[in-house]
């Protein structure tokens, strides 16, 4: 996976810059941070992100008026984190010139969801979210929600699509049950363990009706993998 | 203040003047006048006294009725030395003198625990914000090691997130001030950010979810009423049934009102206790079975929340059955804050 931009954490907690950086790194993105807070709308600047994740809370300095200050000479992208929640926190955040805005404890699916609409929004990338996705020749048509191999095609049900789509975001690797069943709940897509499990063997069906038998394969008591 | 009231707390003074009358009269009769003069002065003397106790009456009737009046409009009573004449008798200038004093010690009084109380839910605020940087750390941390055990340490930071988030709230409906934003909102999207918050629980209790809602916007706070939501949530899921406990999400149109219905096939709640579950601290025949925890102030936040926001909360079950939770939104009127 190429680098999908490049980030800029200000945050002032050193578990959460340093979990957050390697999270955000493992997903793929270019990430750095700023550990000194005197001048942070000049660090900001000097090192010209694609996006700031900027903590409201910082010591000594508002995260709102760091935001204003950058605006007067720039329109990179700002990410608010902080630990109130309320309406009114969250207009102010808008209003100051962020781009979003996330409460603290935040979910992480969450965070990246907001960090890459964002970065969609703003660098303009389709790559993320492309509506075809294609694997060992297996093309997954997300608008139409089909599958297809060669000329064999095969209409998905809502459910199977986002199953094969979270399998196709992560081409290789193993994708365990829970994760799949989280990843669902997050897409509206509530079902447990056993629906699971047949939802991905009417996928297989249908995998085998096109060509594609053991496309997916089961690795026992850890997840699937296409 | 009744004239008959008045004559009796004047009885000293009547007492005072038949007695003077009587020796007047026994003096006046040795000294050899005659009983039509004795009799006239009499009569004068108890008609001054009778005139001079009407035109008192009426002048405290007068007085009185004032303060009362003021009192009746004064918010806080406890200020009415403040916005009350002090009266030209010496007895009515010391009486407000000492009304006065007392009043201001209980300002004072009250004052002292209004600051006591800001500081302490100032404290609770900043506090409940602190907890939320080791909560959002372990998040992280979790994150970055997809574990079975840091799944079950994720369930368990579910948990106590949302009795942070109960006690912030529970502090925030206390609070004079408004830290939420009515505003029109897609319902949707806020029922769907409540279940992603709760899935580990749903998915933890085998809990089936029928979603059946349009795009809806109604005027509301989004925070605040996905925390009510997903009090109603959690309660769905301590009182489910053992096997295919299941919630039913779906939107009506009554009366002009738009309402949000969140229905589970739960235990139910019995007649007599239906109509207390919204009150502090009820727990009920469920809540002392089932959970020993219960500590009754969920739906009680969410009603007081609901208030505010200008919604409505409405419960109606049968036990055993079904459990509905109706949340009523205002139709119209988005502006008024």
């Amino acid at each position: 996976m190429g680098k999908r931009g490049k980030l800029l954490i200000v945050e002032d907690e050193e578990t959460i810059r340093k979990e957050l950086e390697s999270y955000l790194l493992a997903s793929g993105y270019e990430v750095s941070s700023l550990f000194d807070f005197s001048n942070v709308s000049a660090d900001i600047l000097a090192e010209n992100p694609d996006l700031v994740l900027l903590d409201v809370n910082l010591p000594g300095v508002d995260g709102l008026d760091i935001c204003g200050q950058i605006r007067k000479s720039s329109q990179t992208p700002i990410i608010f984190v902080t630990g109130k929640n309320t309406s009114a926190d969250e207009l102010s955040c808008i209003l100051s010139g962020g781009d979003d805005y996330i409460s603290k404890p935040y979910e992480l699916p969450v965070l990246m969801a907001r960090v890459a609409a964002v970065l969609r929004r703003t660098l303009g990338k389709q790559d993320a979210d492309s509506t075809k996705l294609e694997y060992k020749g297996v093309l997954l048509d997300i608008a139409s929600a089909q599958i297809s191999k060669g000329r064999q095609v095969r209409e998905l049900t809502k459910n199977e699509l986002k199953i094969l789509h979270c399998l196709y975001q992560h081409p290789g690797e193993i994708v365990p049950r829970m994760d799949l069943v989280d990843y669902l709940w997050d897409n509206e897509v509530f079902i447990d363990d056993n629906t699971l499990s047949v939802n991905v063997t009417r996928i297989r069906k249908k995998l085998n009706e096109i060509g594609a038998s053991d496309f997916i394969e089961t690795k026992r008591g850890l997840g699937y993998r296409v | 203040m009744h004239f008959g009231d008045y004559c009796k707390s004047k009885a000293g003074t009547v007492l005072l003047n038949a007695a003077a009358l009587l020796v007047l009269s026994v003096f006046l009769y040795l000294v050899n006048n005659s009983g039509t003069t004795i009799f006239l002065i009499d009569a004068v003397w108890g008609l001054v006294l009778f005139l001079f106790l009407c035109a008192e009456y009426f002048s405290r009737k007068k007085y009185f009725s004032e303060i009362m009046t003021v009192l009746g409009g004064l918010p806080q009573r406890y200020l009415i030395a403040e916005v009350m004449k002090p009266g030209y008798r010496l007895e009515d200038k010391l009486y407000w003198e000492i009304l006065r004093k007392s009043n201001k010690s209980v300002i004072e009084e009250i004052h002292k625990l209004e600051c006591s109380q800001k500081e302490y839910k100032e404290y609770i605020e900043s506090w409940i914000h602190e907890v939320k940087t080791p909560i959002t750390a372990i998040r992280l941390i979790c994150g970055n090691h997809k574990e079975e055990f840091t799944k079950n340490i994720l369930f368990e930071l579910d948990g106590i997130e949302n009795e942070v988030e109960k006690v912030l709230y529970y502090v925030r409906m206390e609070q004079v001030y408004q830290d939420y934003l009515i505003h029109p909102v897609h319902l949707r999207e806020v029922v769907l950010s409540a279940i992603r918050a709760e899935k580990r629980h749903f998915i933890q209790c085998r809990m089936q979810i029928d979603l059946d809602m349009p795009e809806l916007s109604v005027p509301t706070d989004e925070k605040w009423a996905e925390f009510i939501i997903k009090q109603i949530f959690s309660n769905s899921m301590k009182y489910r049934r053992e096997t295919g406990a299941r919630i039913k999400i779906y939107t009506e149109n009554r009366e002009k009102q738009k309402s949000l219905v969140i229905e589970d096939n739960g235990c139910g709640i019995s007649e007599e206790e239906i109509g207390r579950i919204f009150e502090k601290g009820f727990t009920g025949k469920n809540g002392r079975l089932k959970n020993n925890n219960a500590t009754g102030i969920g739906l009680y936040i969410c009603r007081r929340l609901c208030e505010k926001l200008r919604m409505g909360i409405f419960c109606e079950s049968e036990a055993g059955s079904y459990t509905r939770i109706i949340l009523t939104f205002p139709d119209t009127d988005y502006n008024r804050f």
